[in-house]
């Protein structure tokens, strides 16, 4: 769960370390109502905001009241503003990078660092050269005074009694909150403390049922701020808690495993189609699933046809199948079902798809075919 | 001979009165697996299919002797009860569990890397020595024993491979899923180091997909120390960059975490490359078919 960066921000407040003052407005209106000047952000998900034109340090209330008028509804990147944070602007004379991350190399929390931060970071970080330096955390030792003054000097900093602090209650934060990544960019060292001017965090949804109050809030927050441009059946997938991924054909897609579900949508692509989607029920599917899932990749009214590709591993396949003819059972004037089953309970479920005059393969390739050959009108 | 398991693997089974632990019990006993013993908390003294449940691990192992264990304890409990695995001392933990908090699994994989515990997950299939044993849960039918060694982030694209290449009469000594990411115990590196020693895999298929770069270190050790044939396919070639596609660790976030990068450096460190599934028998019969001596890598360029 990406946060936003006032919510990010708050949690940084409880958790000790300096940001500038600040406030969220929840209408453009409220904009002219601030000390000036400030800096007006977005609150979008998505980083690169500067560039996008979403921030901007205005030094009138007019001037303020425009910005704010313009940005509101605006997408960015894929999502609509519905709400601005104003801060105090900073000025400082360095610019630093620093993240703390779940580092899926060594399993461990590992500090990036770098003394060139600003808007050019991902330019410096994508080159990994000796301008960023990786710092890894040992769980078991926790945060010691020698990983701070290593930090320290790969910033190019004293490693101050003020620069200890702020990184303990960082990481404190990082174990306390259970983030997957903070990063502060820029983070500077301002009247005498080290302050961060913006802040990415996401968080580990997985551990949510430790800690309600704190995703109570912040949840019930993104359901008003966050708005994303999606289409019905994106919707649809969120609700449903699929894993739904838009893409641009016409071949609808559902899989009951990830890399059959990848392979299916290549092989696609290879026959000369293009898949409308890609949807994966995940391991322990019944046929409520199946059904769910057809109904999400049918509300696209691209799909002209319909390639469920399964092998059953946990799933059994004459759930799949039951769910399947239901479905079609149901609904009537839809586009051509394609169905690959093999595995778990296969032959129940191919007689129950026979029954229902499904066209079902056991082969990948066949089906994969067959359908394509479907949606060239075949 | 397998890697991580064999025919002797003597298994216990966490979380064996769940449903889904019950009815893999059965199946795993079915694939030959020696299941010596099963823990829930609470359920000490009950019978799953001929195997004897205790409360703990430490009770288990008054009675019984046990090498590895398979964990089917979900998420919220799934911590402890590795912990108490490891603290066991098992060589071997099998962490089917999906949805397991990445610090919780950060906190096991550190502990594990102390005691000396080797962990395959989470999130993981587990691993099959096709008519040996299996710790997992794979479909079995459609393997079978050979000397093609597959190692793979998904489950379901390794059942695949496995059913196309036991289609064509090629065996597999050993079948192991990492799991899906974004953490994972066992690397690529880690099994294709494995395989290389193992006397009976004679070819090494490497699964992979988009996202992360965990391909870029498995390429570097083939290029170092892989001295076996290896045959790779990476899955997502036309997945759009940003999109998680079905595993957490399956987002395309930066040039080395697509496709053709990792391709290209497997092709770099001597792999076979299969464009597509279909390739794989034929290249993997092709190579199988050559004399022993002459199993090697493709020339460096």
């Amino acid at each position: 769960m990406r946060l936003l960066e006032f919510q990010a921000k708050r949690l940084f407040q409880e958790a000790g370390l300096s940001v500038p003052a600040g406030r969220l407005l929840r209408s453009p209106l409220a904009a002219r109502e601030l000390s000036f000047p400030v800096v007006l952000k977005a609150q979008v998900p998505v980083g690169g905001r500067g560039k996008a034109g979403a921030v901007k340090i205005l030094q009138t209330p007019p001037a303020a009241l425009a910005f704010a008028e313009r940005l509101w509804d605006a997408d960015i990147k894929g999502y609509y503003v519905k709400s601005l944070y104003a801060e105090q602007p900073i000025a400082a004379d360095a610019e630093y990078y620093l993240s703390l991350y779940v580092d899926s190399c060594c399993n461990q929390p590992v500090f990036m660092t770098t003394a060139a931060g600003g808007v050019d970071v991902e330019a410096a970080t994508a080159g990994g050269g000796d301008a960023v330096q990786f710092t890894p955390v040992d769980t078991t030792l926790g945060l010691r005074d020698f990983t701070i003054r290593a930090l320290a000097r790969s910033l190019n900093v004293s490693a101050t009694a003020g620069f200890s602090a702020f990184v303990k209650a960082l990481y404190r934060l990082f174990l306390e909150t259970e983030a997957t990544l903070i990063e502060i960019n820029p983070l500077v060292f301002s009247e005498n403390s080290w302050m961060c001017l913006d802040a990415k965090m996401m968080l580990d949804e997985k551990s949510a049922w430790r800690h309600p109050a704190m995703y109570r809030r912040l949840k019930s927050e993104q359901e008003t701020l966050v708005a994303r441009k999606r289409t019905p059946a994106e919707e649809r997938a969120l609700s449903e808690g699929l894993n739904y991924v838009r893409l641009n054909g016409a071949v609808g897609l559902i899989a009951d495993g990830a890399g059959t579900g990848m392979l299916t949508m290549d092989m696609v692509a290879d026959a000369g189609a293009r898949a409308a989607n890609f949807c994966e029920m995940g391991g322990l599917s019944d046929a409520q699933t199946m059904s769910r899932a057809m109904a999400v990749v049918l509300s696209d009214a691209r799909v002209k046809v319909l390639l469920i590709s399964l092998i059953g591993g946990m799933t059994r396949m004459d759930q799949m199948a039951d769910g399947i003819a239901q479905y079609l059972n149901r609904h009537e004037c839809l586009p051509p079902v394609v169905v690959r089953m093999c595995g778990t309970m296969a032959e129940e479920g191919c007689r129950t798809l026979r029954r229902a005059r499904v066209a079902v393969f056991e082969d990948l390739e066949t089906a994969v075919r067959t359908a394509v050959d479907r949606w060239n009108g075949e | 001979m397998t890697i991580l398991i064999n025919e002797h693997t003597r298994v216990l089974v966490q979380g064996i009165t769940g449903t889904v632990g019950a009815f893999q019990t059965r199946i795993m006993q079915a694939a030959g697996t020696r299941i010596v013993a099963g823990v829930t908390p609470g359920k000490g003294g009950e019978e799953i299919h001929g195997v004897p449940v205790f409360n703990a691990l430490a009770e288990a192992r008054e009675i019984c002797a046990f090498d590895a264990a398979i964990s089917f304890v979900p998420g919220r409990f799934a911590l402890d009860a590795a912990l108490e695995a490891v603290s066991a001392g098992v060589r071997l933990l099998v962490q089917l569990t999906e949805g397991i908090p990445d610090h919780d699994v950060m906190a096991l994989l550190r502990y594990a890397a102390d005691k000396g515990t080797e962990v395959l997950g989470p999130d993981t299939p587990g691993v099959l020595s096709p008519g040996k044993s299996k710790l997992g849960v794979h479909p079995d039918a459609m393997f079978m024993p050979g000397p093609v060694g597959i190692l793979s982030k998904s489950g379901s694209l390794s059942y695949e491979v496995g059913r196309q290449l036991t289609r064509r009469g090629i065996g597999q000594s050993t079948v192991v899923g990492i799991g899906g990411g974004p953490l994972w115990g066992l690397s690529q590196e880690k099994i294709l180091a494995k395989f290389n020693q193992d006397p009976d895999t004679r070819v090494i298929v490497l699964l992979g997909e988009v996202g992360g770069t965990m391909e870029h270190d498995a390429a570097a050790f083939i290029r170092r120390h892989v001295t076996k044939p290896v045959v790779a396919l990476i899955v997502g070639r036309t997945a759009p960059p940003g999109a998680r596609m079905g595993h957490a660790g399956a987002i395309i976030e930066g040039e080395r975490a697509t496709a053709s990068s990792k391709l290209q450096a497997l092709k770099a460190a001597g792999a076979h490359i299969a464009d597509s599934v279909l390739e794989i028998p034929d290249r993997v019969g092709a190579i199988l078919k050559m004399d022993a001596p002459s199993f090697q890598k493709q020339k460096r360029r």
